[in-house]
């Protein structure tokens, strides 16, 4: 019998850095309607899209590389999505994560977005605002909850 | 470069980045007390990792740092980022506990050593670590570090937001980082040790801290093992495509579970909350069963015997086939162990003991005993209706019923992974001193033999499974008093410990083959000559005369002595508020034991300083075990004694007395000097009496069986 931490499962604290400079940025392109190269910090963008390879390797029909953590990303994600929409199904919110998806992968590449992207920019804000939100609270709840070593000394 | 202190202090002082910067720099500094006089290398070398990382968030705060707007609040976007970086310290600082613990002081280090060795055997490519160590809580844990430093760690987007370490996955950036922590190491030497790379794969496995000295458990830490030959890879065996694909629960099969039992539509977000949960349950039998095979094609039957006896203190009988964690339950875990012990296939134990079990000697009857006790297991162990009972709730059950179904199907999967990992070659087969082994814990000595390697560890603490549940248990029961019954278990955990901790010495040597007895050699009184000496130890175990000495080195003969050597643990003497201690009162000669002491390990390789005017405590490596009629002498060596240091001990051992030998050791020169665990620091001298000592007066206090001073 023993304990065991999971490895690849992690809170959404973990995505708490990555989803506050996306949200900034994000709003950033939204008041510009475009997009600039390189507006996104390389290290942000990369995390970006691999928690959305997580979701998606989840959302998708085949069998994702480790389900665990896979399904816990889509858990988080899908939960963004239906706090939009409750009843959300889904095929709903796989098709919602897969538009996100598909805008992501053009973010750093200069150009102009047309209404329907410009949607789906919202959309991709609110989600990384949401997440974000549950990140700080997460972190909070792990920061009360953390024990100093025994014997720790501050001098 | 390192921040100077005036950059730390500069930094402390900013009101946006003192309290992180605070943090890293108490981080170092704790990390700094991690040092190889001190702590095992294994622990020094994760301090580094810990090292680079902390030193290069406090190069981002300094980054960050701009003196000509101290008292400007952050942006949003470097207030999160500091928040950020804090929570990676503080991943770090939670970190730390682990290798404090690791010290000898708290965790034996022979079995950290003779982990070590499994860990090499099964990792022989690669460069990991795996660290042991007790901890509060009654169980047993994997962490995987690497697993850490890749998930909450090295953040690509809060440690490097921009990609100025050229590194975008978490394995590069720790490279980088090590790169850069090394060449500002001062020391060149050191820097060679540190080596080009970080270690590929770390963790820590602990046990529970309340069973420190009870070596037979030890084996349960092979299925912490397990958890890290399965997670070595980037992609876990427990989670590769062959095992997920037959493992696979859908989602739209927990809705139809959830609807049928509730006999209502369902919010899809529940019906993502439920699938989630179980897929998490799969994943947990899974990496357990997994961690369970591999363990067991290590250590064979004596991870059978420690799991079957921990399990039992933990667990009801016989729990369902999947608890609600997820964790198999105890009767469906251990027939899966069993099954694979006996595979031929597997361990193939069974065709081992078919093969002594004919024999009418005393090895016979202890392997038909043993296959006596395995069957009856086989017989506890069969499925029966009613396993995998419902918990009340027949939704909960329907649910749980779909996890025991998945996990069932990518059973045969799970065993495949395990043979290739741990192959047949170096899966874990009994060899020839296997039955040696327990015939010397019989007679109250450690089993060990010479020839140890990396794989003894499993055939040792097989052996004293088998020993213990043969023997040992009616050996207890007929103590009357519980102290008594408690003191046999823990001089077993001792002899067993003992064994272990001889592994990486190799066990010693061979005795001669041919016998040196000649007919008046047992009936002779007065101090034995070398040739004589070998002749006692030639006699065969349990021989009312024999003499033992383990490890046996050749080396160690003498004329008309037995040289014997330094070992690994030293007591040295602790200042105390204690006024005074009378001698005699057993309450203040317990406390002063217990406060005015401080047991110090020395490492294979390393060495120890006594100065001018100390005294501490050593003991010799080897294990003396004195027959009846037998007493010896210690004297010191006497090159040691002129250069001034005194092995002055309680001279004489009594007959009958098993154990190491306690050494007082004094340096009554001018000068500091080394000592080396494994140098010739002593020599006995034995004396055989006119008559044995009566079974009642031979030596059975309470240094009886001791492994330290």
């Amino acid at each position: 019998m023993s304990q065991t931490v999971s490895v690849g499962v992690v809170g959404p604290s973990h995505w708490a850095y990555m989803a506050s400079v996306m949200a900034e940025r994000l709003q950033q392109i939204r008041n510009a309607k475009q997009t600039a190269a390189a507006q996104i910090p390389a290290g942000v963008y990369r995390d970006a899209r691999e928690f959305y390879r997580l979701v998606l390797e989840a959302a998708g029909d085949g069998t994702p590389g480790n389900p665990p953590a896979s399904i816990n990303a889509y858990a988080l994600a899908a939960d963004a999505v239906r706090a939009a929409r409750a009843d959300a199904s889904r095929a709903d919110v796989e098709e919602t994560l897969g538009r996100q998806k598909a805008l992501l992968d053009k973010l750093q590449q200069p150009g102009g977005l047309n209404e329907a992207e410009l949607d789906t920019l919202s959309s991709l804000h609110a989600f990384f605002l949401w997440l974000k939100q549950e990140g700080e609270s997460d972190a909070y709840e792990r920061g009360v909850g953390y024990e100093l070593p025994v014997g720790f000394k501050t001098r | 470069m390192p921040l100077g202190e005036t950059q730390i202090a500069s930094l402390v002082a900013s009101p946006s980045l003192g309290a992180v910067t605070f943090q890293a720099a108490s981080l170092l500094r704790q990390l700094a007390r991690i040092n190889d006089q001190e702590y095992l290398p294994e622990a020094c070398r994760i301090k580094h990792v810990f090292e680079c990382i902390a030193e290069h968030v406090l190069s981002e705060l300094w980054a960050m740092h701009n003196p000509a707007k101290l008292f400007e609040a952050l942006g949003d976007g470097d207030f999160s980022r500091t928040r950020a970086l804090a929570g990676i310290l503080h991943e770090l600082h939670s970190s730390l506990r682990y290798l404090w613990a690791s010290s000898p002081r708290q965790s034996p280090p022979g079995v950290q050593g003779a982990l070590n060795l499994l860990t090499k055997l099964h990792f022989p490519s690669e460069h990991a670590i795996c660290l042991v160590r007790p901890q509060w809580k009654y169980n047993l844990t994997y962490v995987s570090m690497t697993g850490i430093l890749r998930d909450r760690i090295l953040l690509p987007s809060v440690l490097d937001p921009n990609g100025s370490l050229g590194a975008s996955e978490p394995d590069s950036m720790l490279v980088e980082l090590w790169t850069r922590h090394c060449s500002k190491v001062a020391d060149e030497e050191e820097r060679k040790k540190l080596g080009p790379a970080p270690p590929q794969q770390v963790a820590v496995l602990s046990f529970a801290g309340l069973d420190t000295h009870d070596t037979l458990l030890y084996p349960l830490l092979a299925h912490e093992l397990g958890h890290f030959i399965d997670h070595s890879d980037r992609r876990a065996l427990s989670v590769s495509p062959t095992v997920t694909n037959a493992a696979r629960i859908r989602e739209e099969e927990v809705r139809q579970v959830l609807e049928e039992h509730l006999k209502s539509s369902v919010a899809p977000r529940d019906v993502t909350l439920h699938h989630k949960a179980l897929v998490d349950r799969v994943f947990v039998a899974l990496r357990e069963i997994i961690a369970d095979l591999l363990a067991t094609r290590m250590m064979g039957f004596g991870y059978f015997g420690a799991h079957s006896e921990f399990l039992k203190a933990l667990a009801a009988w016989p729990q369902p086939t999947l608890t609600n964690s997820g964790y198999p339950g105890i009767k469906y875990r251990l027939r899966l162990v069993l099954e694979h012990l006996l595979d031929p296939d597997g361990c193939d134990f069974g065709s081992f003991l078919q093969e002594y079990t004919a024999a009418s000697d005393e090895i016979g009857s202890i392997a038909a005993g043993l296959d006596q006790y395995v069957c009856s297991w086989k017989d506890r162990v069969v499925p029966v209706a009613g396993d995998s009972a419902p918990s009340g709730n027949p939704l909960a059950h329907a649910l749980n019923q779909l996890a025991v179904q998945a996990v069932g199907k990518a059973h045969g999967e799970l065993v495949k992974l395990a043979k290739q990992a741990v192959p047949p070659e170096r899966c874990c087969r009994m060899g020839t001193n296997f039955f040696k082994r327990i015939q010397l814990l019989q007679q109250h000595l450690p089993p060990s033999c010479p020839g140890e390697n990396a794989e003894s560890f499993a055939e040792i603490t097989a052996a004293a499974w088998v020993y213990q549940f043969l023997f040992g248990e009616e050996r207890e029961h007929a103590m009357r008093e519980l102290a008594e019954q408690n003191d046999e278990y823990t001089r077993i955990c001792q002899l067993v410990l003992k064994a272990v901790e001889l592994i990486p010495t190799g066990g010693g040597d061979d005795l001669p083959s041919e016998s040196s007895l000649d007919d008046g050699v047992l009936s002779r009184s007065g101090t034995l000559s070398g040739p004589d000496i070998v002749a006692r130890l030639q006699l065969p175990l349990g021989h009312q005369q024999r003499l033992s000495v383990i490890p046996w080195q050749r080396r160690a003969l003498q004329g008309a002595s037995l040289d014997v050597h330094l070992g690994n643990w030293f007591v040295i003497a602790r200042r105390t508020r204690l006024s005074a201690v009378k001698l005699g009162d057993e309450a203040g000669e317990r406390l002063l034991m217990s406060v005015g002491r401080e047991e110090v390990f020395v490492s294979p390789g390393q060495t120890f300083l006594i100065h001018p005017g100390d005294l501490l405590l050593g003991a010799t490596l080897e294990f003396i075990a004195l027959p009846p009629d037998t007493m010896a002498f210690v004297e010191g060596k006497s090159g040691l004694g002129r250069l001034g240091l005194l092995v002055a001990t309680a001279t004489t051992i009594a007959p009958g007395f098993h154990g190491v030998v306690v050494l007082e050791l004094a340096n009554t020169g001018t000068v500091p000097l080394e000592l080396v665990p494994g140098m010739a620091i002593a020599q006995l001298v034995l004396q055989v009496m006119t008559n044995p000592v009566p079974e009642d007066l031979l030596y059975r206090g309470k240094h009886y069986c001791q492994i330290k001073p």
